[in-house]
């Protein structure tokens, strides 16, 4: 009975494109298009940025700060470096306006405000910290430079490209610096993204869990399977059983496609799994979880519109909460402590920590989460099922 | 416990039942017999509690008073017996419109039986009876209306249940194919099964049925043979007729509308006895006239005189 069953929910899932694009297309977009987003490095994000340097007042720094802006990798438009284009003040992202009494106040720890920074208006909270960060950086550099020239550290070196080179040099200070995690994974920015885009996509089985039990609910079909010498429960926990095997299909897919597959395209180390075993346990933890809240949900629903704004909605929802689509780290302290206590987060954490080959203890405390969350939500959905199933009538 | 006679293949006694918040019975004080290798039609007015009834007859849910008794296991629930027994032909289309036909019965048979090789051959079976073979491997929702409704009938044929419910099996299909199912349903009945038909269509319900159940508000207002209910003969007498030689010739009290008499023809057995009544009283007759009065007409007049 549980291969015709599984026989049956995979020919109605693989008859429905719905659900075959939320539990396969969905995620496999989301995972390219996240580990693309979180593989940008800076210098390729700063290249695209342009600044223009505005000299009204005549300073004497503005092609020297030009060539620092230019070294953090911005694009640079300066009326010394390259000739100004008839819109281009328009279209920077950036706008340094040197103003009166810049080249006194350089050296001297006083003044204010003798550089305007003016970023445009379309550029994102976080790429703008960046920006100003690297302007300071740049403003710092020139600080030095104006220094270095003053002290005679530039004397036989003519060049402006070897004085900021020279300056570049002095001012370096990643001898100091060593990433601890440098050789572990979890450096990847796939790391991040696909465990959790693959998590998305398990817990949207409730889709066509949903459509199916409301069908059977509609059409007759489950007043029909009430005659049948089969208990209620004995259907539902055989529903549940072949949603499960096919989840874990799922499971297995998003795996391989996320693993390896996308990295490969993106030109990004593949993500290796380093214990097996936890990863497989990941999997039972996962594709149990998300089948229980499925059938909870759809147990709760009673048409196709509330389960497409509940199932789909508390999905969106839960990713969100979870830090799918905002990283955990820059989120508020009260939305982070709301993040540890998703369904979704203790799954992409069990999945990243396999993959990671951290904390195994974490693992265990992920895991015992899962299965809890699964025993409460597959034994409340088998209640309200069973009392839902009690009020059928004949039509 | 009712006794049960042999021929009884369930039996309902005073039946009672009470939607929550509904001030009224939906069923109120419902007594019938369920024939065994005969098809019993259950008919009224939307609303008249017929679905209660079935849902009741099916175990889907409990009645407030009274006992439903199923005579292959009189002393187990209405739930076990349904199971066991029963199989369901709801008026939608209770199956899975993107399964082929025959992936339809493998799946609805492996919820009642488990021997792979008994399956096989239950399946080619009811293709074979419910004349599906052309389509066994097309997707039930590229089915015409009248396929559907076969494999309907043959999902619930597939349980090889001795008892079927059948809710307006031919709902929404031409003619012809309605001859088919009609067809199929005689051939049931010949092979011993018991049916249980509800349908608005009367035409079919005389056709098929050997019992009618007509249902009113939640009471029984009528009931009788579909057939017995169907002709009648209307004798007009002389006016100088002796009404009281006349009664005493037929055993019971005829009702004299002015000189004229409308005697039911029951079943064809007493068809005889009634002709030989007819002509002992020959010689005060004017005139005879045979009518047939339909089911239909019969629906009609009942629902009016007891205003349901």
């Amino acid at each position: 009975m549980l291969i015709q069953s599984i026989k049956k929910e995979a020919i109605l899932i693989f008859n429905d494109l719905h659900s075959l694009a939320v539990l396969l297309l969905l995620p496999i977009v989301f995972m390219v298009i996240m580990t693309m987003a979180l593989s940008e490095k800076q210098e390729s994000m700063t290249k695209k940025i342009t600044v223009h340097i505005v000299n009204n007042e005549n300073s004497n720094y503005e092609e020297i700060l030009a060539k620092y802006v230019l070294l953090s990798g911005f694009d640079v438009v300066s009326s010394k470096i390259v000739p100004l284009k008839g819109s281009a003040v328009k279209q920077a992202d950036v706008t340094l306006t040197i103003k009166a009494g810049f080249d006194d106040a350089l050296l001297l720890r006083q003044g204010n405000g003798h550089l305007i920074i003016n970023i445009h208006e379309q550029v994102s909270p976080q790429i703008r910290l960046m920006i100003e960060q690297l302007i300071s950086v740049s403003l710092s550099k020139l600080k030095l430079h104006a220094y270095m020239s003053s002290v005679g550290d530039f004397d036989g070196i003519t060049t402006l490209a070897e004085q900021s080179q020279l300056v570049t040099q002095s001012a370096d200070v990643s001898y100091l610096l060593m990433s601890a995690n440098k050789e572990k994974a979890i450096e990847q920015p796939t790391l991040f993204s696909i465990p959790s885009w693959i998590v998305f996509g398990i817990y949207f089985i409730v889709l066509p869990i949903s459509i199916t039990l409301i069908n059977e609910r509609q059409n007759g079909t489950l007043v029909r399977i009430k005659t049948y010498p089969i208990s209620t429960s004995g259907y539902f926990i055989n529903k549940a059983m072949s949603y499960g095997i096919l989840s874990v299909m799922q499971f297995i897919l998003l795996s391989i496609v996320g693993l390896f597959v996308i990295p490969l395209i993106l030109n990004e180390a593949p993500l290796v799994v380093t214990q097996y075993a936890w990863y497989a346990l990941a999997g039972i933890g996962v594709v149990a979880s998300a089948i229980g809240f499925a059938f909870l949900l759809a147990s709760l629903v009673n048409s196709f519109d509330q389960a497409i704004v509940l199932g789909g909605g508390v999905n969106i929802i839960l990713a969100a909460l979870s830090g799918f689509m905002v990283p955990i780290d820059v989120m508020p302290d009260g939305m982070k402590i709301i993040a540890t206590f998703s369904p979704m987060y203790w799954s992409s954490e069990l999945i990243r920590q396999s993959l990671s080959g951290n904390d195994w203890q974490l693992m265990l405390i992920n895991f015992s989460m899962l299965c809890v969350f699964f025993v409460v939500c597959f034994s409340a959905a088998l209640v309200v099922f069973n009392r839902k199933s009690r009020k059928l009538l004949w039509n | 416990m009712s006794v049960i006679e042999q021929r009884e293949a369930i039996s309902l006694t005073n039946i009672k039942f009470k939607y929550p918040n509904n001030g009224h019975y939906s069923l109120d004080d419902i007594s019938m017999t369920i024939k065994s290798g005969e098809c019993t039609g259950i008919i009224g007015q939307n609303g008249a509690g017929k679905s209660t009834l079935i849902s009741i007859l099916c175990g889907l849910i409990t009645p407030e008073t009274g006992e439903v008794v199923y005579a292959a296991n009189p002393h187990e629930t209405v739930e076990f017996n349904v199971k066991d027994n029963v199989a369901l032909v709801p008026q939608e289309y209770a199956f899975y419109p993107e399964l082929t036909v025959k992936q339809n019965l493998e799946f609805f048979i492996a919820l009642s039986e488990k021997n792979k090789h008994k399956r096989i051959e239950i399946i080619d079976d009811v293709i074979t009876q419910c004349q599906l073979s052309m389509v066994k491997n097309t997707k039930a929702n590229t089915l015409s209306g009248g396929y559907k409704r076969r494999l309907n009938i043959a999902i619930a044929l597939s349980k090889q249940p001795s008892i079927i419910f059948l809710d307006e099996p031919t709902v929404g299909i031409d003619p012809v194919s309605r001859a088919h199912i009609i067809e199929l349903l005689q051939s049931l009945k010949r092979q011993g099964l018991t049916l249980i038909y509800t349908s608005h269509m009367l035409s079919e319900v005389e056709a098929l049925c050997d019992d009618v159940y007509l249902l009113g508000n939640g009471r029984l207002i009528g009931s009788g043979g579909a057939d017995e209910n169907a002709s009648y003969v209307t004798v007009e007498f002389k006016p100088n007729a002796p009404q009281l030689e006349i009664n005493e010739i037929f055993s019971i009290p005829l009702s004299f509308e002015n000189n004229n008499v409308s005697i039911k023809i029951t079943q064809s057995h007493s068809l005889g006895l009634q002709l030989n009544q007819l002509s002992q009283c020959s010689q005060w007759i004017e005139r005879l006239h045979f009518s047939h009065r339909s089911l239909e007409q019969l629906y009609f007049d009942v629902c009016q005189e007891r205003s349901c």
